[in-house]
């Protein structure tokens, strides 16, 4: 247990590192070139990615140890070699796409403040639900456990104080414009260097206009209708996507230098 | 050995969670100090343009100031086209006049009325009864009345003024049309009230009604006053070089003629006493009409003569002469509006180079927010 809260520690700079390198993206993000652009994707992703399959991984053992005989043909067939790999790649893209956008796009310092405090407080979790979990949990299945709970501890908090702060932010009256001007001031206000990524925060940014003029439209005075909450309901989503894909892009943090057994629960 | 080993472990821990702390703390601290870099992109114009907006960058600008400048220029031409069409029909009207006058000019020209009414006034300037000039400008005023040729021109000023408007908006709606098919890509939202983001604005429509309004005034001034004064200066010896070039000729002789009638007066008027005779007071007035019986009979024979001879010379003379005048009139009006629209058509470029130099725009817009309330 002590050597975990050791190595808790260096997670918790490694964590911090990631953070960090999100802070530059958010800080240079819109000055920086597609091809650059391109190759910081192209990291968060493989962050992401490789932290999919690794817990990927680790199910599918799991999955194969207590269910599948280990002579038999059926866990050759099942033990997802292509699979896993394909879907952490295709995870790893979508998410990494929606968090160097989201990331761009952060326009206060509260949120990112909100998202620094995640990464050493995701180590942490982690560690603690490692230390609770290891009496109760198989511990081939211990780390993919102690990730849930993590992410579900922390990236709860981080979604409700991004939710709080959306719900205290100021936003632009949409109530006796048309869509398309809605949308077209939020478009109009994303500028970046890189075409393409100019092309993904507007993207982005239309998506939010969308969302607020039709919040506005349907919720003209605030109460407890159904469209307010599913209007609500929809910044939660969209937040809790960003939060998640922010903390999959930690996961080598917390996951990485775990051997099979060696660093589990010890 | 092993309580050094925990002993350096414990320290090695401690280590870890400062370095820890203090990259967290510094992490803090940069995203509390540290603002995200922006990106503004190339510098952005919104044109307005009968009541859409369009978003353009430099290129477009420089696309748009020479397709208006292109635009600007052909309807230029177009006006100087219409300018000459209208005086050439104005003047047409007014010189056909001008020679369905001439057959009466001549029949006034070629009678004892009107040969002794030139007599009386070539008298009376002789004694200073009369302008020096005045049979020329009467005869002139035959062909071409000052109020007719007054009330024509001021009709070719008002024809063209309206004609002119007519143009300038056929051409403004013309050039709004193009615009707008051309910048249809281009084509934006208005902005939100208040919007922080929203990038210099140049209105079209208000510059282009002020140019248009301040052509219109430039074009309400009477550009054919110095022509009718030219015309009327210029019009009484033009004619009368044409009539008296014949007539002089034909005056000279008629003169020599009466000179010599006059030496025959005299037996004309012993004949005449030969046929009032018996004598008496009776008889000297019967001599005395007698002469001017003969007198006029021999000036009408004269003038009939005359115009026999030259009637068709000096029918000639004076349509080369109204032509001539007819050319130069009109080379007169067509300089004196050519001017104009030079001088407009000046401006107009001028203003639109100005206009949509971007640096420009930006200044205005800049000038006009903080102008603003």
């Amino acid at each position: 247990m002590t050597a975990l809260f050791a190595s808790s520690w260096r997670r918790t700079l490694v964590a911090i590192a990631l953070a960090s390198f999100a802070w530059l993206v958010h800080v240079l993000g819109r000055v920086l070139p597609d091809a650059l652009a391109a190759a910081v994707w192209l990291i968060m992703a493989a962050s992401i990615g490789w932290g999919l399959f690794r817990r990927g991984r680790i199910r599918r053992d799991a999955f194969l140890g207590a269910y599948v005989r280990a002579d038999g043909r059926l866990r050759r067939l099942l033990r997802g070699h292509l699979s896993i790999p394909v879907r952490a790649a295709l995870g790893g893209a979508g998410l990494a796409l929606v968090l160097v956008v989201s990331l761009v796009r952060i326009d206060d310092r509260a949120s990112f403040v909100v998202l620094a405090a995640g990464a050493p407080a995701l180590v942490l979790a982690f560690a603690v639900a490692t230390r609770g979990l290891s009496a109760q949990i198989a511990r081939n299945y211990l780390p993919v456990a102690a990730w849930r709970v993590a992410v579900a501890a922390v990236g709860g908090a981080m979604v409700a104080v991004l939710v709080a702060l959306s719900f205290h932010a100021s936003y632009p009256d949409l109530a006796d414009v048309d869509l398309e001007r809605a949308v077209w001031h939020f478009v109009d206000s994303e500028r970046a260097r890189g075409a393409t990524v100019q092309i993904l925060l507007q993207l982005a940014a239309a998506g939010d206009g969308l969302r607020l003029w039709l919040a506005q439209q349907l919720m003209p005075a605030p109460g407890d209708s159904i469209a307010e909450a599913l209007g609500w309901l929809a910044v939660l989503a969209e937040e809790a996507v960003f939060v998640w894909a922010y903390l999959a892009y930690l996961s080598p943090a917390v996951l990485g230098g775990l051997r099979d057994g060696s660093d589990r629960g010890a | 050995m092993a309580a050094t080993a925990a002993h350096s472990g414990s320290r090695l821990r401690i280590g870890d969670a400062l370095v820890a702390l203090a990259a967290a703390a510094a992490l803090v601290w940069l995203v509390m100090r540290v603002e995200p870099l922006g990106w503004s992109g190339p510098p952005e114009t919104d044109i307005v343009v009968d009541g859409a907006r369009y978003r353009l960058d430099p290129d477009g600008i420089r696309e748009l100031e020479t397709l208006s400048i292109e635009y600007f220029a052909a309807g230029g031409r177009d006006a100087r086209t219409i300018v000459a069409s209208e005086i050439d029909a104005a003047l047409d009207r007014l010189f056909a006049r001008a020679r369905q006058s001439i057959p009466a000019f001549l029949d006034e020209y070629y009678s004892l009325r009107g040969e002794y009414a030139r007599a009386a006034i070539s008298l009376g300037a002789l004694v200073g009864l009369a302008e020096p000039g005045e049979l020329e400008a009467r005869a002139a005023s035959v062909l071409l009345p000052e109020d007719e040729w007054v009330d024509a021109l001021a009709r070719v000023d008002e024809a063209i003024a309206g004609r002119l408007d007519a143009h300038r908006e056929r051409l403004r709606a013309g050039w709004l049309a193009e615009i707008a098919a051309r910048l249809e890509h281009r084509r934006v939202p208005e902005p939100l009230p208040g919007a922080t983001w929203a990038r210099p604005t140049l209105v079209l429509d208000e510059g282009l009604a002020a140019l248009f309004a301040r052509e219109q005034s430039a074009f309400a001034t009477r550009q054919t006053i110095g022509a009718t004064t030219a015309v009327g200066a210029a019009l009484a010896p033009a004619i009368a070089r044409a009539a008296t070039r014949r007539g002089g000729a034909a005056a000279a002789a008629r003169g020599a003629a009466r000179i010599g009638t006059a030496g025959r007066v005299g037996p004309a008027a012993a004949g005449g006493a030969a046929v009032c005779s018996p004598g008496g007071p009776v008889a000297a007035l019967c001599a005395v009409l007698a002469g001017a019986a003969a007198w006029l009979a021999t000036d009408w024979a004269l003038i009939e003569l005359d115009e026999t001879l030259h009637r068709d010379e000096l029918e000639r003379t004076l349509r080369a002469a109204l032509d001539e005048l007819r050319v130069r009139v009109e080379a007169d009006l067509e300089a004196a509006y050519g001017e104009v629209l030079a001088r407009e058509q000046a401006y107009l470029e001028g203003e639109i180079r100005r206009t949509f130099v971007p640096a420009a725009a930006g200044r205005r817009a800049a000038g006009d927010e903080e102008g603003g309330p």
